[in-house]
């Protein structure tokens, strides 16, 4: 069925032609009462830490970089990978990310793809936005920053800013709105490993994406 | 004040012992209680079978029974949601009968919300050493919106023990017409609703519909429990003190 | 015996009866309904102003299916900018002839799909299969399903009736070697396969959960990850989407990324919840070449309009009402004998198939209301099924015996006289029935009731007989 037919049907059955201008509305969105919601800072980190450890997830928060490449070099060696799937770019460099994996097989995305990170036990990627409700992690695909860098890998650690972190999802939504056609095609939001309860109710891990989540705090 | 008593069909042939109890209750708090003959039902069997013209020539009996009285109480939430929630559309467009429908939702009230809500009474004085579940009739809580009337009218009475049980607030299985329509699947409903109150030890299930209770206590019988079901009113009624005079 | 699908036979009492007997399938409906509702009522007491975020999805919803010819447009020329392709069914054949063109243009042989109704509603599977090309569904459930053959019987949870023997068994048929019943090996089992399927797919298929007009995006939850697999990997992505899957903006999303996982399965968020806006950009290494959404109307323009039933496109399909329903509880979702099932596919299905087929369901309900209460969007689903009866009735496809007895009910109930005099009479009729005042065996209409319990009697003197006896003795007089 062609498109103004298809379109002309439900005008139709509304009783009128397709409106030319945005209709009028008066609920939009979530709730006053939701949207007036704020808190410090700190509050946010804890609350994303809470949220996220619920949902079985790890968070680790560090004073500096050097803290964290300490972590980062001592849980790698605990999970003894053969390749390690990071971001491309400038990413490596941005946290001085080298010299801790140089004991491993590196691949970066946009040198490498999917059939490279198939192939990667551990990932490592930063993300565009954290949400501190969830426990949500927010990934925006482009060249360097590859969707299945947080999908095909069975450890994804994600390394944010705690500056990154919002309240609610709506601030994050409003970012992307505000993005317009820069939108990228992907923008995925992780809450937690993969699950399932298909099985009898019983609930596993990691069924399709990663068994496990690490969100290293800066 | 001037209640008239909407018995319901049901009350009125198979129970009649709960709407006198009714009486006797409002007749205590001076309440001057008339029962107009023209009633016969609701028109909710045919309702909810899909029968509207039908429906709608027998609730026509309400409309005019109670068209001249102030306050109209029924021993069911069922029945008086049936009126709620649907007499005003049943009724769209007819001239007359639309505005007497109008005046009879306005003025209809269920038992415990009668009580609770317009007389302004929680506590009657009764006593009734048992224990006692209770069971919240789906109409009355969700067509009707009855919230905790029955509760606080069951909370004040002495020496009760109220006991609970697991998802009360399922369906009995009853439905009307769905009871005999499907009664497979209604039989497993009141199954597994007369499994949860005899294990929670009741004495007594009260509710405030005759409906599901003439369910549940056909599936009690059948079982050869010794649970006993009661009206909200019967339950007040037999523990309230005998009058001096 | 562990259930046997029976969605096929073709009378809904002789499904229900079937079910009835399959106590396996009963128990894990329960398990499953008790557990998601438990979870649900958890989460939606600790989020808070329940009711005033239901009432904000109802109007939401509200708004977008009374303006869906403005958002729809919209949404179109978003996807369209973003490079996307849309097309147009107006019904399930439509939409078929759609995939398969697709199917035929991209040369594909194998297709991963991850859990969408509208590919149920329109059979697609089938289709697929005919013309040779590999169809492989990726939830774990619906994994299940298609490895026995059969058809969810959940919209949440597609596999609540299998139990993991039987899971064991289609698995080892299915190539794997060594399992257990335990869930680790078995998953184990599906990641793997699955995998291998999400690799070499040519075509990935995908339900919506939600089209975001302003920007052409299409939103999916999921706690798997399969969608992501299945968008990232194919070179081709197709949507199937319902028509009135749209919302205006991102900011209500927020809305519904609160109520639909929390009414779905307790969750404040699925896992996963995953945006695609057209194809991969330049430059990008994953996520689909070309993107083309299928937009299917199949009786759901039927239903604007019309004041008794337009709000059901407000649906957003999490299942809630299946998970409260104490019908659904009984007899499980295959029963239903169609793709939606419980209440709202009681509903829905004799809407978007009009004729016979599904006339019968809405009449497997007590009209308890639990389905309008448990609704994330307000959907008043008991009145509608009323109204559904109503059409039945209306429509002629009565047993004459049905229309006769309240033809009778109508003659008798309409006036006091008869209807007290119908009383006495049935006092009379039923003594021969009557043991210690109830009927343990009826006859006729009371027969099926009377099978599970007993029925009480009509007492002596009803109510209106004792009156003037009992008016005598109260003491509040005018």
């Amino acid at each position: 069925m062609d498109e103004a037919a298809f379109l002309e049907r439900i005008s139709a059955r509304l009783g009128r032609s397709i409106p030319e201008d945005r209709p009028p509305r008066n609920v939009q969105g979530a709730p006053d009462f939701w949207r007036q919601r704020s808190s410090g800072a700190q509050e946010l980190i804890l609350r994303f830490q809470a949220e996220l450890e619920k949902l079985g997830g790890q968070v680790e928060r560090f004073e500096d970089r050097s803290a964290m490449l300490a972590f980062l070099k001592s849980l790698l060696k605990d999970l003894d990978p053969t390749r390690i799937g990071v971001w491309g770019g400038n990413f490596m460099d941005e946290y001085q990310l080298e010299e801790v994996l140089s004991p491993y097989e590196v691949v970066t995305w946009g040198n490498q793809g999917v059939e490279a990170f198939q192939a990667a036990e551990v990932s490592i990627s930063g993300c565009a936005f954290a949400i501190a409700d969830t426990g949500t992690m927010v990934m925006m695909s482009s060249e360097t920053h590859g969707r299945s860098v947080a999908v095909l890998p069975t450890v994804h650690i994600v390394i944010l800013r705690q500056e990154q972190i919002h309240g609610t999802m709506g601030e994050v939504l409003e970012s992307l709105s505000q993005m317009g056609r820069s939108l990228p095609a992907s923008v995925h939001f992780i809450s937690g490993a993969s699950r399932s309860s298909d099985i009898e109710n019983d609930q596993t891990i990691g069924i399709h994406g990663p068994a496990r989540i690490v969100a290293f705090i800066l | 004040m001037k209640v008239s008593l909407f018995t319901t069909c049901l009350v009125d042939s198979l129970f009649p012992n709960v709407a006198e109890a009714m009486v006797k209750i409002l007749d205590r708090y001076g309440v001057e209680v008339d029962f107009p003959h023209g009633q016969t039902c609701c028109g909710q069997p045919a309702f909810n079978s899909g029968y509207v013209d039908e429906a709608r020539e027998v609730a026509k009996t309400l409309l005019d029974a109670f068209d001249q009285s102030e306050y109209v109480v029924a021993p069911s939430g069922s029945c008086t949601g049936m009126i709620h929630h649907y007499y005003a559309d049943l009724f769209a467009g007819l001239p007359d009968w639309e505005d007497k429908a109008e005046r009879l939702i306005n003025k209809t009230y269920e038992f415990s919300q009668f009580m609770v809500n317009v007389l302004g009474v929680t506590d009657l004085g009764a006593r009734f050493p048992h224990r006692v579940a209770y069971h919240p009739s789906c109409h009355g809580a969700r067509l009707l919106g009855i919230k905790n009337e029955p509760e606080q009218l069951l909370d004040h009475i002495q020496d009760i023990q109220r006991v609970n049980f697991p998802h009360a607030h399922d369906c009995c299985g009853f439905g009307g017409t769905f009871a005999i329509k499907m009664s497979d699947i209604s039989g497993a409903m009141v199954e597994e609703k007369t499994k949860h109150v005899v294990e929670s030890e009741a004495e007594v299930l009260v509710s405030t519909d005759m409906g599901c209770l003439m369910n549940i206590d056909g599936r009690l019988r059948y079982e050869n429990q010794k649970v006993q079901v009661k009206h909200l009113a019967e339950v007040l009624y037999e523990g309230l003190p005998a009058e001096k005079e | 015996m562990p259930s046997t699908t029976n969605r096929h036979t073709p009378d809904l009492l002789d499904r229900t009866r079937l079910a009835l007997q399959d106590d396996f399938l009963r128990a894990a409906v329960r398990f499953t309904a008790d557990r998601l509702r438990d979870k649900k009522q958890s989460s939606t007491e600790e989020f808070g102003h329940w009711e005033e975020w239901r009432e904000r999805g109802r109007a939401i919803r509200a708004h977008t299916i009374n303006h869906l010819d403005y958002y729809l447009k919209q949404f179109v020329d978003q996807v369209r900018q973003t490079g996307g392709h849309v097309h147009f069914a107006k019904d399930a054949g439509e939409a078929v002839t759609s995939v398969m063109q697709i199917v035929r243009e991209k040369k594909a042989r194998s297709v991963v799909k991850s859990k969408s109704m509208v590919s149920e509603e329109i059979h697609i599977n089938e289709h697929l299969i005919e013309a040779g090309i590999e169809v492989v569904e990726t939830d774990l459930g619906e994994y299940i399903v298609q490895l026995a053959g059969e058809t969810p019987s959940h919209i949440i949870i597609p596999a609540i009736h299998k139990t993991r023997e039987q899971i064991k068994t289609l698995f080892t048929n299915a190539g794997g070697e060594h399992l257990t019943t335990d869930t680790k090996v078995l998953a184990g089992f599906a990641r793997k396969t699955l995998r291998e399927k999400f690799l070499k797919a040519d075509i990935g298929i995908t339900g919506c959960n939600f089209g975001i007009a302003e920007s052409g995006t299409v939103v999916l939850y999921t706690n798997e990850g399969n969608a992501d697999m299945v968008t990232n990997l194919p070179k081709t992505h197709i949507v199937l989407m319902g028509m009135e899957r749209i919302l205006p903006s991102f900011a209500d999303l927020e809305v519904f990324a609160n109520l639909l996982p929390r009414s779905a399965t307790g969750q404040k968020l699925t896992t996963y919840m995953s945006m695609i806006t057209g194809p991969r950009r330049q430059g990008d290494r994953d996520g689909a070449e070309s993107l083309h959404i299928i937009i299917l109307d199949n009786g759901r323009s039927e239903q604007l309009g019309d004041p008794e039933f337009q709000d059901i496109l407000h649906c957003i399909r999490c299942g809630a009402c299946l998970n409260v329903c104490p019908v659904y509880r009984q007899i499980g979702g295959h029963a239903y004998g169609s793709v939606y099932p419980g209440p709202i596919g009681a509903v829905l299905s004799p809407l978007l198939y009009q004729g016979k087929q599904y006339e019968d369901l809405p009449f497997a309900s007590s009209l308890c209301g639990a389905c309008y209460e448990a609704c994330p969007v307000k959907i008043p689903i008991h009145d509608m099924l009323v109204r559904l009866r109503a059409r039945k009735v209306r429509s002629g496809h009565v047993a004459k015996a049905e229309q006769l007895a309240f033809r009778g009910y109508k003659m008798i109930f309409s006036h006091h006289r008869r209807y007290r005099l119908a009383i006495k009479t049935g006092r009379v009729l039923q003594e021969t029935m009557a043991q210690n005042g109830y009927i343990q065996s009826g006859f006729g209409p009371l027969a099926g009731w009377t099978e599970s319990r007993y029925a009480p009697t009509l007492k002596e003197e009803p109510f209106r007989d004792k009156w003037e006896a009992l008016s005598k003795t109260l003491k509040t007089k005018s």
